[in-house]
């Protein structure tokens, strides 16, 4: 599988379930839960979207995203995306000693399918500075 | 008179038969595997998963009912409605784990050594953790509950403009004590 480095300058969105994202008591989604970045047991990187792989808005290009993974797999009406810089990640990232690689993976099913190696997710500090900080900006499949 | 390898051989036959009837019974379609279509089992899959989500849900309001006397009729009630919402099939990732009868009890626990009037924000790990949440503004507390009364935290306070965060792992019953010096008692007390 060929490996392309995503510019620092573009964005990356990672498919946050209704069960990480963060309610108040009445249900209103109010933000994202640090475990939304949490790797799975035997996952060796974090799977996320190239957001600028696509063009238009950034709303347009996250629904093209949303669609383009619809395809593989049945989302949540109540899921959400959120996004992050990639360069602010990177920064976040090496302020807690991480040096992620945020690569974009030819040949996946989703083609805009990108990968963060070398990702701390056993930081929680740095698991809820990033849901709370660079990797905040929600967007919900409802609205798209 | 039939000899004893026949006797055998009748024997095994029984066997195979018996676990080709209680495995067709199951639907796992061994008696005739080409016929389960990829629809199929995506239904059965999502029939699987609707009734453990129901077991998780089940055990989590009788967990609740038992120490009905700590919580009020309305924070009980809201809870139940927060848990039918989070363990919704149709929302649920089907690699996740649904919640688990410890990680409720665990939770609970810690509702109540805090004194917890306010009711959370709920979601879940993957793992079947409860997550809980408390915020106002900027400033947050996430508990999540995993077996045998542990706890992980994260807190984040907004104090003078200037961003605090911390996390750890303690004891539901340790909880309170830590969370002290955090002044945060006025995001789970209403």
């Amino acid at each position: 599988m060929k490996t392309t480095n995503i510019p620092d300058i573009d964005d990356i969105a990672r498919h946050v379930p209704w069960a990480r994202l963060e309610k108040d008591e009445d249900d209103n989604v109010i933000g994202i839960y640090p475990e939304a970045f949490r790797l799975r047991e035997g996952e060796s990187y974090l799977s996320a979207c190239w957001v600028d792989f696509y063009a238009g808005t950034k709303p347009q290009k996250i629904r093209q995203n949303y669609d383009d993974m619809s395809k593989r797999r049945s989302l949540g009406k109540k899921s959400g995306f959120a996004i992050t810089n990639v360069g602010s990640l990177k920064c976040t990232c090496e302020g807690r000693g991480a040096k992620p690689r945020v690569v974009h993976e030819t040949g996946h099913p989703t083609q805009s399918y990108v990968a963060v190696r070398k990702f701390p997710s056993d930081d929680d500090e740095l698991l809820e500075i990033l849901a709370t900080g660079c990797w905040s900006e929600l967007f919900l499949v409802k609205d798209l | 008179m039939i000899s004893d390898s026949s006797t055998e051989r009748v024997g095994q036959y029984a066997n195979d038969l018996l676990k080709a009837d209680l495995a067709f019974r199951r639907g796992e379609g061994l008696l005739f595997p080409a016929t389960r279509t990829s629809a199929q089992k995506t239904a059965r899959a999502k029939e699987d998963l609707s009734s453990q989500l129901f077991e998780s849900r089940a055990a989590g309001k009788i967990a609740t009912a038992q120490i009905a006397m700590h919580l009020d009729r309305d924070w009980r009630d809201g809870f139940f409605r927060q848990l039918d919402s989070l363990l919704d099939a149709d929302e649920w990732e089907p690699d996740d784990e649904p919640v688990t009868q410890l990680s409720y009890k665990t939770f609970l626990r810690t509702i109540v050594h805090l004194g917890a009037t306010r009711r959370p924000g709920i979601g879940a790990s993957e793992d079947g953790q409860l997550i809980a949440s408390w915020r106002n503004g900027d400033d947050r507390l996430v508990i999540i509950s995993g077996q045998n009364d542990r706890v992980r935290w994260s807190v984040r306070r907004n104090i003078d403009g200037e961003l605090e965060v911390a996390t750890g792992v303690t004891t539901a019953a340790r909880l309170p004590r830590i969370l002290e010096s955090f002044d945060c008692e006025k995001l789970y007390k209403a």
